[in-house]
C-alpha cells in the first residue's frame, strides 16, 4: 500500500503527465476499466485548464481558433503546470509560452497580443486607489522637480509592441467588421490600459508618452523618465504628457526622496 | 470599520437561515443586483473574491448588506500532502473578516502535490493514514479562520483498493474528529453512488444529522466511457428528478437545513436558479410544517 504522498504523486502523473501505468493496480475497477476511470479526470483537467486560458485570452482563441486553442493548452498546462489553487493566476505565463514557440516568425505577434490580453486580466483585479489631481505638484519646489517620482495607479499597464496590437485587440471585439484586415507590417503600438468604473480601457499612446508613463512606473524619477521620451521623440511635450496623465486619473502619489512625502 | 473590526453595514448576525439559496456566479452579478430576488441567502466561491479591487469586492459588499453569504472555497485542497497554502489561507481568512459569511466551506479532496494544481477537487483514499491527515488539516484552518468550517463531499469517478472503510463512514470520522460540520451534497452522493455501484440512500441514511450544516444541490451530465454511463459532475443541468427525491430522503432525517442550488457551467438565466431554489423551499416548508 502506497503512502498518501506516493498515491497523490502517482494520480497527478497518471492525471497531467498521461502515464497510463502511474496508477495499476490502486483503482478499483468496479465495472470499468481503471483507465477509463482516469481518462474521465484528464478530460476534466483537460477542459478546465482550456475554458481558463479561453476566458483569459478571448482574443488569442480568435486568432487560433478552437482546435488550435486546445492543443495549445495542453501543452502548456504541461510546461507551465497551475502553480495555485485559485485558477486565476493559471494564465499567466502564457505569453512567454507563445513567444517560444512563435518568437521571431510570421506569428510572432501573438505573444505581444497575449501579453496585452493579460494586461487586461490583471487591471480588472488590481487593487483600487485614488487618483490625485495635478495640483498634487504645487507643493513642490520648480527647481526640484527632476528628482520627483510619480506613483502609478495599481490598476494601470503598458504594453507596447512593434505589431500594431491594439488595432488587433479592436477587430476581434464583438461587433468589430469581419471584412476589414491588419497589415502586421503596418507599424507598432504602444497601448494604456486603466479601469474605469465598469470596464478596462484600452488607449494608444504615442511611443514617447509611453516611454516617460512606463519609466515612471518603473520608479525612475521624473527627469530621467523625460530623458528617455526626449530620446523617443525629440518634440516630446512634457507638460502635455503630465497633464495627460494627470487627467486619467494614473497618478496616486507624488514624492521627492529624502523630502517629506507631502501626499499620503 | 467600527471599533470591533465589523463593517457597520454588515451588523447583523449574518447567519445562514435554513431556506433556499443560490450559488451567485459572476455573469449574475448585475441581473442579481437589479432585482434583488427573494432568496434567503446566497453562496459564492471564495477565490472569486480573492482579488484586491475591481468591481468583483464592490459586487459581495453590496449582496452582503441584503443578504447572508457563505463563502465557499474551491482551491484550498485540504488533503494534499503538500502543506497548507499559507497565501490561500490569509486571504481566506482577509475575506472571513471582511464578509462575516454565516458558512465557510471547503471540500474533502486533495488536488495538488509538489506545488502543482489540478485545480479538480480529486478522491482520497479512505484511510486511516488519510484521516489523520484531513483531521489535522481541518483543524489547522478551522485554527487560523477562528471558526468552525463546514466539509463537502465530492463527486468521484474512481476508488481506491487501499480504502478501508466508506466515503460516508470517513467523512462522518473527520467531522467528528476535527470538529467540524458537514456540508452534504446530495447530487456528488448521487453521482459517486452510480459511478461506484453503491446504493445513494444508504450513505443518506449514515450522515450523522446532527452534524449536517448544509445541503448542495445541482445537476449532472451523463458521459459514455468505456461503453460504460458515468456520470460528471458539471453543475450544468437542472437537479434531476432522482437527486430531488434523495434530498426530500435527507430532509426527513436531518430536518430543515440551509440549502443551496448551484449552477457553475452552462448557466441559465437568473431566473431559473430562482425557481429551482423555490422548489427547495417547498421542500422545506414541508418539513418544517411536520417539525411544528
Amino acid at each position: 500500500m502506497p503512502s498518501l504522498r506516493e498515491l497523490q504523486q502517482r494520480f497527478y502523473d497518471a492525471l497531467l503527465l498521461d502515464d497510463a501505468t502511474a496508477l495499476a493496480g490502486l483503482v478499483r475497477t468496479n465495472g470499468l476499466d481503471p483507465e477509463d476511470r482516469v481518462d474521465v479526470y484528464r478530460n476534466n483537467a483537460r477542459e478546465r485548464f482550456r475554458k481558463t486560458l479561453a476566458a483569459d485570452y478571448p482574443v488569442i482563441l480568435q486568432l487560433v481558433g478552437e482546435q488550435c486553442l486546445r492543443g495549445l493548452a495542453r501543452l502548456y498546462m504541461r510546461e507551465h503546470p497551475s502553480r495555485s489553487g485559485d485558477l486565476q493566476s493559471f494564465g499567466h505565463e502564457f505569453a512567454a509560452f507563445l513567444a517560444m514557440r512563435y518568437g521571431g516568425g510570421e506569428y510572432a505577434y501573438l505573444a505581444d497580443v497575449a501579453r496585452l490580453e493579460w494586461a487586461y486580466q490583471e487591471v480588472l483585479i488590481a487593487p483600487d486607489a485614488e487618483s490625485v489631481g495635478v495640483d498634487a505638484l504645487a507643493v513642490f519646489p520648480a527647481d526640484r522637480l527632476e528628482q520627483l517620482k510619480l506613483r502609478l495607479h495599481p490598476a494601470v499597464r503598458l504594453v507596447r509592441s512593434r505589431f500594431p496590437i491594439l488595432r488587433i485587440w479592436q477587430l476581434n471585439q464583438h461587433g468589430a467588421d469581419p471584412e476589414e484586415s491588419i497589415d502586421l507590417a503596418s507599424g507598432g503600438e504602444a497601448v494604456l490600459l486603466r479601469r474605469l468604473e465598469s470596464h478596462v480601457e484600452l488607449r494608444r499612446l504615442a511611443a514617447a508618452d509611453w516611454t516617460l508613463l512606463t519609466g515612471l512606473h518603473a520608479g525612475v524619477a521624473l527627469g530621467r523618465a523625460v530623458d528617455a521620451a526626449l530620446a523617443e521623440a525629440h518634440d516630446f511635450d512634457l507638460q502635455r504628457a503630465l497633464a495627460q496623465a494627470f487627467t486619467l486619473g494614473l497618478i496616486v502619489h507624488c514624492s521627492i526622496p529624502d523630502s517629506t512625502d507631502i501626499l499620503h | 470599520m467600527n471599533e470591533s473590526g465589523t463593517h457597520p453595514a454588515l451588523a447583523g448576525s449574518g447567519s445562514i437561515p435554513a431556506g433556499a439559496g443560490i450559488g451567485l456566479r459572476s455573469v449574475h452579478h448585475d441581473s442579481f443586483l437589479a432585482t434583488r430576488p427573494a432568496v434567503s441567502w446566497v453562496e459564492v466561491h471564495s477565490e472569486n473574491f480573492f482579488a484586491a479591487g475591481g468591481a468583483q469586492p464592490r459586487v459581495l459588499e453590496q449582496v452582503r448588506r441584503d443578504y447572508p453569504v457563505s463563502l465557499h472555497g474551491v482551491g484550498l485542497v485540504l488533503g494534499s500532502i503538500d502543506p497548507l497554502d499559507r497565501t490561500h489561507l490569509a486571504r481566506l481568512r482577509a475575506l472571513v473578516d471582511r464578509y462575516q459569511p454565516g458558512l465557510v466551506s471547503e471540500h474533502l479532496c486533495w488536488g495538488a502535490i509538489g506545488g502543482r494544481h489540478t485545480n479538480d477537487l480529486l478522491p482520497l483514499p479512505y484511510t486511516e493514514e488519510a484521516l489523520r491527515h484531513v483531521v489535522a488539516r481541518v483543524q489547522q484552518v478551522q485554527d487560523a479562520l477562528d471558526r468552525t468550517i463546514l466539509i463537502e463531499n465530492v463527486s468521484s469517478y474512481l476508488d481506491f483498493t487501499d480504502s478501508s472503510m466508506s466515503e460516508w463512514e470517513f467523512l462522518s470520522a473527520v467531522a467528528r474528529s476535527s470538529g467540524c460540520g458537514i456540508l452534504l451534497d446530495v447530487n456528488n452522493v448521487y453521482v459517486s453512488a452510480r459511478n461506484h455501484g453503491f446504493q445513494a440512500p444508504r450513505y443518506i441514511d449514515a450522515i450523522p444529522a446532527a452534524l449536517v450544516g448544509e445541503i448542495h444541490l445541482a445537476g449532472h451530465s451523463v458521459d459514455d466511457y468505456g461503453g460504460r454511463d458515468i456520470l460528471v459532475d458539471t453543475h450544468g443541468a437542472p437537479v434531476c428528478d432522482d437527486v430531488w427525491a434523495l434530498y426530500a430522503r435527507a430532509l426527513e432525517r436531518i430536518g430543515a437545513v440551509p440549502t443551496l442550488i448551484e449552477w457553475d457551467t452552462d448557466l441559465p438565466d437568473l431566473a431559473t436558479l430562482i425557481v429551482e431554489a423555490q422548489q427547495a423551499e417547498r421542500h422545506l416548508e414541508v418539513v418544517r410544517a411536520l417539525a411544528a
